[in-house]
């Protein structure tokens, strides 16, 4: 993989930001390669999510700065968004609406040209068939994960950020993402996750984060320099 | 902050209270009663400044939201705060002094006046921008949304007032009392009273905003504190 | 990507799931009706006094329910972040707040269009006229642009509905005194040029509010 790294996809340097009086990122550093797979781990609480937030221009940051795709955060930042697939926290899709609806909402944002082929392609990859014409409302917490999911790779993204993408998955769906994932990967997507579940991804990691107490306390390309 | 240091706002907060009570003199001792309204009257050389007052706050939140907005310093969004908060006791005794005034002299505490209705509304903006601020949960959006408030306010302000104006027109007062009837004799004392009480609550305006500032600043750098302990 | 085809696209889908989820549609209907009702109840109907307050009740219906719609439909774009969807979405924020307007301007208008039959028959007065409609339309552009502005700012603050009518209501007076002063103009019957000077105030309120509210929406995005 170091061959494709000539230029940083992502980097952030120097993050700090505050919620009140309550530390939430520390000095954050780090750079993400074109085609890489960067794992951010570390406990509940620790700052994961405030951290893709952050990335994903949903929160503001006190200090420091990030570029994505060699532009700033803020400005441009509309071209920059087509090329990324986003995956948060929360499902970001209606509850009134099916899952092919919520799906459709968003290929329609995202100017889709081929929107049939392409939402079927989605959906046959993370085989969604049977859950997707009902309300998300009547799905289960697994189930809505499993669409916003493949509600990332809709927009076919050079860069992939997904938050916890695997909380509440059964195996078989997890198998299912993984191999996306993987697939994703060798088309030379980067993708940078999210997740306190370490075994599972840290296998196709390029680069874990370690974070803890709001500080990333150690950075790692190799699995047995991780210090817990 | 010691008050024995005497730095430009502890001298400027004293010469403020020099003149409210040269003022205070003026309003109560120097200046005759008006004839048409007896002693009633007095109570204007309070009510047009705090009226002034509360107008002049809103361009000040206005104009300091403006350039936080534009400057992202921290120094306007203080000031902003603080002229919103002494905006606020400004409308309040703005209204209470208008209503005081008016029962004896229209026979209500309240009609449908334009300039009544005016205040009302600016009182409420004010409220409105502070209660925002302190329901919102801290941070760089609480300063931004609180700056966004006060930029529609005060452009808000001035088309209230024309639609009070046209909806008065529409609608004209029943009651109008001897004040109505303009006749009452304006000597050259009360203008001169009521000018120097303009000048001293502008004064009084300020030390406040100058003092909340100074609050403001302190508690900002508490917080930086705590954060940096924790 | 044609940015109309963009607006139109987030205002049918808020359209229709407004129709599927029939709280904010019960609002704006169900609730103006039944505080044009109350009013009915409390005050004697047939009196020339009561037919002078008749658009001030007809116009703090309006604003009342659709305050309350604005909170409630806001709620579900912050329950499980579909707001933040939009913002993710590479598209302009001008155009998700043209969206978001367009929206929220046909819910207010359908509501203030269907309460006027209700309140003719109500107060027992005829305001089935085209300049009732007419008046509706540029008074709820102004009403939805400051609404959708104000709903999407509050989003993030606690006791949200709350505070939503605490800075739209000062905010939209000038529009409640011009609606409620041309429908009286109207009832009686009186001719053009005395509701003009309102007519152009209102027009000129909608311009500057939307043109501001454009202006200031990026600010209020940001977190």
């Amino acid at each position: 993989m170091k061959n494709q790294k000539n230029i940083n996809l992502l980097e952030v340097s120097q993050l700090y930001k505050s919620f009140g009086n309550k530390k939430i990122l520390e000095n954050i550093s780090f750079e993400m390669g074109k085609g890489e797979f960067v794992l951010i781990t570390g406990s509940n609480g620790s700052g994961k999510t405030t951290l893709i937030r952050i990335i994903s221009s949903l929160c503001s940051h006190d200090e420091g700065e990030i570029k994505i795709f060699q532009t700033s955060l803020k400005k441009e930042f509309e071209i920059v968004k087509s090329k990324i697939g986003f995956g948060m926290h929360n499902s970001m899709m209606y509850d009134d609406f099916t899952g092919k609806e919520n799906l459709e909402y968003s290929s329609d944002l995202y100017g889709i040209t081929n929107k049939k082929g392409n939402l079927k392609n989605i959906v046959d990859r993370f085989e969604l068939t049977e859950i997707l014409d009902k309300k998300i409302k009547y799905l289960s917490q697994g189930q809505i994960k499993r669409i916003a999911n493949a509600k990332a790779f809709l927009n076919n993204p050079k860069l992939i950020i997904l938050d916890e993408p695997d909380s509440g998955l059964d195996k078989q769906s997890q198998e299912i993402l993984f191999r996306e994932i993987i697939e994703e990967k060798k088309l030379g997507t980067s993708i940078l996750l999210a997740s306190h579940r370490l075994e599972k991804w840290i296998d196709i990691a390029d680069q874990v984060l370690f974070m803890k107490n709001s500080s990333l306390i150690n950075v790692t390309k190799d699995r047995k320099n991780l210090i817990f | 902050m010691k008050i024995t240091k005497l730095n430009f706002i502890n001298i400027f907060i004293i010469f403020t209270g020099i003149i409210v009570v040269i003022d205070m003199w003026m309003i109560f001792v120097w200046v005759p009663t008006e004839i048409n309204q007896g002693a009633i009257q007095r109570i204007l050389y309070l009510h047009v400044p705090v009226a002034w007052g509360s107008m002049a706050a809103i361009c000040i939140v206005a104009f300091s939201s403006i350039m936080y907005l534009y400057k992202k310093a921290e120094k306007w969004d203080r000031i902003a705060l603080s002229a919103a908060e002494s905006g606020a006791i400004f409308g309040a005794m703005m209204l209470l002094s208008g209503m005081l005034w008016a029962r004896p002299v229209w026979g209500v505490f309240w009609t449908g006046e334009a300039k009544l209705t005016f205040s009302l509304i600016l009182f409420i903006l004010f409220i409105a921008y502070l209660m925002f601020r302190a329901y919102f949960p801290k941070g760089i959006q609480q300063k931004r949304i609180s700056a966004v408030i006060g930029i529609i306010g005060a452009i808000d302000t001035p088309i209230i007032y024309f639609a009070a104006n046209l909806w008065e027109r529409a609608h004209p007062p029943l009651i109008a009392g001897p004040a109505a009837t303009s006749d009452s004799f304006i000597s050259q004392n009360i203008i001169l009273t009521l000018l120097f009480s303009v000048v001293t609550f502008t004064l009084v305006l300020s030390s406040l905003i100058f003092l909340r500032y100074t609050l403001r600043k302190n508690e900002d750098e508490i917080d930086l504190i705590i954060i940096n302990k924790t | 990507m044609n940015p109309f085809k963009t607006i139109w696209n987030i205002a049918k889908r808020d359209l229709i799931l407004e129709l599927r989820r029939k709280e904010v549609l019960f609002t704006i209907l169900g609730f103006s009706t039944l505080v044009l009702s109350i009013f009915v109840f409390s005050i004697d109907v047939n009196t020339k006094e009561t037919q002078k307050i008749v658009p001030a009740i007809y116009w703090s219906a309006i604003i009342f329910s659709f305050t309350i719609a604005l909170g409630r439909r806001f709620s579900i774009e912050i329950e499980n972040g579909a707001f933040e969807a939009l913002i993710l979405s590479p598209i302009s924020k001008d155009i998700i707040f043209f969206g978001k307007f367009t929206s929220n301007f046909i819910l207010v208008l359908i509501s203030s269009v269907f309460a006027l039959p209700i309140t003719s028959i109500l107060f027992n007065i005829n305001i089935l006229k085209i300049e009732y409609l007419l008046l509706a339309i540029i008074i709820s552009f102004g009403l939805s642009t400051l609404g959708t502005f104000f709903a999407i700012m509050s989003i993030k603050v606690r006791a949200r509905e709350v505070m939503l009518s605490l800075v739209f209501f000062p905010a939209v007076t000038p529009l409640l005194f011009a609606g409620v002063d041309c429908m009286d103009k109207i009832i009686q019957n009186n001719n053009f040029s005395d509701i003009q000077s309102w007519i152009f105030f209102v027009l000129f309120y909608d311009a500057i509010f939307f043109l501001i509210s454009l202006l200031l929406f990026d600010h209020i995005l940001q977190e």
